[in-house]
């Protein structure tokens, strides 16, 4: 005999999530979590629910934004193309200048970066920058 | 299955706005302002809707009343503890009911819920807060912030929201904002001015009556100056109407020190270069800056460094307040651009307070404050037992985090709003800095006073600055003879502590129990974070229980009300989220010019506004583009380049000269042959302290013997494409260059290096006697340029130690004198 799937209420699945009702209200609210079965007081959740939740959970813990944990548990459909940047929406980016005339944009959020990684990153940009400079101005020497 | 694949929330972009605007309104007499803020709303979808608000309340500010009007009909809420809260809140929207909650945030802002607000319907939230003031230096700023700016790092683990809470900020968000003030009593005749809009001034009765003499907007803060005030100290004392036999205090001490000479300044100096202060705040913090700078005495200590996602250091070591030093450091602010990406303040700290190691220093940070992860920030400034002062810059700077910052650290935090005259503030910061210290303070209470509760005295204090104490005490008997209270400290200088402030008490009526409620919160403020002994069988902490009772929202209360709908309003589905962004803040990032308040005579309203533009360039811009207080750009500020850093191969094409039509030849510099080159300054050290990286003296001269004296660099900016390093050409420019031409400078300092034969393998041989070098040089003229024979002879002798791999200490280290 096929057990039916399991259900839980909103409270349930938050305590087996280990979040915060509102945060998972919002989490449904704004798509990331598929809505329940059922409205209100009588809104149920599955196994599915509780799966989305722990994703979250592991994507957010890794430093991601809502909006990129979005993208990837969308993953499953076709290679997803990146999100154009909603018209008016804000971020604030680094711009790491490397030289006169030369720079790198960065959003970490976008980009999936921690702040250490971000700096790993302009660490490692600066190096190879001046390796290259270096390179050139040697092949460049004409000592008379 | 639901239609959006999209994380985000649909904003202004999809819906009509739910926040219609803020009304302010507010009186303020003597210090205590009590301000109230409309926040009107509208669900303007056809479903029934969740609003989520994060709004910013001024630091100090304490939540006195929240007044819902919904659909006309009037209703009252209650503060309770937060889990409650929550709970109740939820189980309203669970049953389809409507719910209205408010919360503390960590930063100190607050977020507004208003749940199932049903189609087309309409609601008022109604928000009176308290905020006691200090007179510095005889003038009180009151600020109201309308707007969170965007800030760097992440929000909900580094600042503490919840994912419901995150301010969001969109460019197309725009909600009406008006205030109405009125100031009673002294301040009603006092010099008062709004560096932050434009404003109009009527009386009415005894009072000053402040408006908006222009549409407003929640896109920075409202600032009020009132000036001209005399620094006096003085008590309230009123009874407590929510404990019997208590009374609250309010002890506003005005601190004055005996004359004395004022310390010496040491400052490391940490700018922030990072995108947020793009536009407008970088150039009150150049302008903040330049005139701390120009202020520095000769005996004063001062270091510069600049960061954003990185920190860069202009010195390792402190620089004496010398003209020279003066000098090198206006061209340093000069160039400072808003263009090192985030904003790494707990790296850029620790990397600041680790200069000039054994040197007690403050630290005077310049910055808009736009970070989440202020409190490590906070924890590394405190281990470091470094002050730390705040010249908070921008339109909407994070009041809250900054103040934090500087009082948790025994400094202090002023403010510079975009177009508003900066040297007041810099020479109040300059003043602090100066300020001898007081410690040991301590207040001498009346013996007849029996204190339940009185709040810590700070370490520190300044002159002429409030010191504002918040204390319970048993409700004293009532008394004919006057009472005093005396706050008293210790002075470099003298033997015993000094009596620095006397207050006299003066009895109070209380309106609505505000005083003893403003104290219990102080109360609550004081002790979160201390261990509080709880019994297993007590439910709630301390500071919920004393909040609850004197109805405070706090990080441990919340104001919650539940409006019941009938069964056929009830809502039948969750609510659709609809978060109300942030404006983004007037200036901020470069994205507009901020126009002051102005300077404008109306004749209709016979009034003139307060405002003052401080710069020429603002007042021919506020001239040409008229009267409107907001210019916006699509211009990015890191486009834009100075006419002096065209690369010579443009210059060259668009300036013909007399010279050969030669491509420049740099590449004659060898970098890979340490004799020629310094890579990497670690391996060159002067004095331990100090390195050097670019061209040495024997590659500069290798380059002058291989290349025509037609190709010859002619000024400062030529020396440092070639390599020579930025205290050799200060030297150059900053001491030589005062008395002499550049071209001359420059010329006269080749043909010494030249002549001084360093060009050579040996890095050991010094160079030729000056004297002999001067003598080889020197002549009526020199490649048809005049040699000047002092100016020579200083050369020389300053190259006197110099080999051919490293230049003389003298040189590397100024403009620090040895």
């Amino acid at each position: 005999m096929d057990h039916p799937p399991q259900q839980f209420t909103l409270n349930e699945l938050c305590v087996l999530a280990d979040l915060p009702v509102r945060t998972l209200r919002y989490y449904v609210q704004t798509g990331l979590v598929d809505r329940p079965q059922g409205e209100t007081r009588a809104a149920r959740y599955g196994a599915r629910h509780l799966e989305q939740l722990l994703l979250i959970k592991k994507w957010t813990a890794a430093g991601l934004s809502l909006e990129r944990v979005s993208e990837i548990l969308q993953g499953d459909a076709p290679p997803v193309p990146l999100r154009p940047r909603k018209a008016g929406s804000m971020e604030v980016c680094s711009h790491l200048c490397v030289a006169d005339g030369l720079e790198v944009v960065i959003e970490p959020g976008r980009a999936g970066m921690s702040p250490e990684q971000v700096r790993a990153f302009a660490r490692g940009v600066m190096v190879l920058h001046a390796s290259i400079t270096t390179a050139d101005s040697a092949q460049d020497t004409a000592v008379e | 299955m639901f239609e959006s694949k999209q994380a985000a929330l649909r904003s202004t972009g999809e819906t009509k706005p739910m926040l219609l605007g803020v009304q302010a309104n507010g009186i303020l007499e003597g210090r205590l302002l009590v301000m109230t803020l409309e926040q009107r709303y509208r669900n303007s979808s056809n479903a029934n809707t969740e609003i989520t608000y994060t709004f910013p309340l001024p630091y100090g500010a304490v939540l006195m009343e929240v007044e819902v009007t919904l659909n006309g009909q009037v209703l009252k809420g209650e503060v309770t503890a937060r889990t409650v809260a929550r709970e109740r809140y939820e189980e309203a929207i669970s049953d389809g009911n409507s719910g209205i909650m408010l919360e503390k945030n960590l930063d100190g802002s607050f977020t507004l819920e208003l749940g199932n607000l049903m189609a087309q319907e309409e609601c008022c939230i109604l928000i009176r807060y308290s905020q006691v003031l200090a007179t510095i230096h005889g003038q009180i700023r009151l600020m109201l912030p309308t707007t969170i700016a965007p800030r760097y790092g992440d929000a909900i683990s580094d600042g503490g929201f919840q994912p419901h809470q995150v301010p969001v900020t969109d460019l197309r968000a725009e909600y009406p904002f008006d205030i109405t003030l009125t100031l009673l009593g002294e301040l009603a005749s006092a010099d008062v001015a709004s560096p932050s809009h434009k404003t109009s001034y009527s009386r009415a009765g005894n009072g000053l009556v402040i408006r908006l003499s222009q549409n407003g907007y929640l896109d920075r803060d409202f600032i009020l100056v009132v000036s001209s005030l005399k620094n006096t100290s003085d008590a309230l004392l009123c009874n407590d109407a929510c404990v019997e036999g208590q009374a609250a205090l309010l002890v506003a001490f005005s601190p004055s020190f005996p004359s004395q000479v004022a310390h010496t300044m040491s400052a490391k100096v940490l700018v922030d270069c990072s995108g947020s202060m793009a536009g407008d705040s970088i150039s009150a913090a150049r302008r903040a800056l330049n005139g701390i700078v120009a202020a520095l005495g000769s005996e004063d200590r001062f270091s510069l460094s600049s960061f954003g996602s990185t920190v860069q250091h202009r010195s390792a070591v402190m620089w004496n307040g010398t003209l020279q030093a003066k000098a090198s450091a206006k061209r340093w602010i000069d160039k400072l651009n808003a263009n090192m990406g985030g904003t790494e303040m707990e790296e850029a700290l620790t990397s600041t307070i680790a200069l000039a190691k054994g040197v007690s220093s403050d630290i005077l940070l310049i910055t808009d404050g736009e970070i989440h992860a202020i409190d490590k920030v906070i924890e590394v400034a405190i281990k470091a037992n470094h002050r730390v002062f705040v010249v908070a810059i921008g339109a909407s700077p994070a009041e809250s985090h900054l103040r934090r910052l500087a009082s948790s650290t025994g400094g202090c935090c002023d403010f510079v709003a975009p177009g508003e005259n900066v040297e007041p503030a810099v020479l109040r910061m300059s003043a602090r800095m100066h300020s001898p210290l007081a410690t040991d303070v301590r207040v001498e209470w009346p013996t007849s006073y029996a204190m339940r509760w009185q709040q810590p005295v700070p370490d520190f204090l300044f002159a002429s600055e409030t010191l504002n104490l918040f204390a319970f005490l048993d409700a004293p008997a009532k008394s004919d003879e006057p009472i005093s209270i005396s706050l008293w400290g210790r002075l470099d200088g003298f033997d015993q502590e000094v009596q620095l402030a006397q207050a006299v008490v003066s009895l109070c009526a209380s309106h609505d129990n505000t005083l003893a409620r403003m104290t219990a919160y102080e109360q609550c403020q004081s002790q979160i974070g201390q261990e509080c002994k709880i019994a297993k069988t007590e439910k709630r902490s301390p500071n919920e229980v004393l909040a609850m009772q004197y109805r405070l929202i706090t990080q441990d209360t919340n104001f919650i009300l539940v409006h019941p709908r009938s069964d056929e309003e009830k809502a039948l589905e969750m609510p659709s989220a609809h978060r109300v962004s942030q404006m983004m803040p007037a200036g901020w990032g470069g994205s507009s010019f901020v126009m002051s308040g102005g300077l404008l005579t109306s004749p209709i309203l016979g009034v003139v506004t307060g405002a003052t533009i401080s710069q020429n360039f603002m007042r021919n811009l506020l001239v040409a583009v008229g009267s409107s207080s907001l210019w916006r750009t699509n211009r990015s500020s890191s486009n834009s380049v100075p006419a002096m850093d065209i690369p010579d191969f443009l210059r060259m094409a668009s300036q013909p000269t007399s010279k050969p039509k030669k491509a420049p030849v740099f590449r004659e510099r060898d970098k890979k042959n340490t004799l020629y080159w310094v890579k990497d300054s670690s391996s060159q050290t002067h004095g331990n302290e100090y390195s050097y990286c670019g061209i040495t003296p024997a590659g500069l001269a290798h380059w002058l013997n291989v290349n025509d004296k037609l190709l010859w660099p002619e000024s400062y900016l030529d020396l440092e494409r070639l390599g020579l390093g930025l205290a050799i050409r200060e030297w150059l420019e900053f001491e030589l260059g005062v008395d002499h031409p550049e071209s001359t400078v420059v010329h006269t300092f080749l043909m010494i290096l030249k002549a001084a034969m360093f060009d050579h393998d040996d890095d050991q041989e010094q160079s030729k006697n000056a004297f002999q070098v001067v003598a080889d040089t020197a002549g009526p003229k020199s490649n048809g340029v005049a040699i000047n024979s002092d100016l020579a002879m200083q050369i020389g002798t300053a190259l006197q130690t110099a080999t051919a791999r490293s230049w003389p200490d003298t040189l590397v280290m100024f403009p620090q004198v040895i």
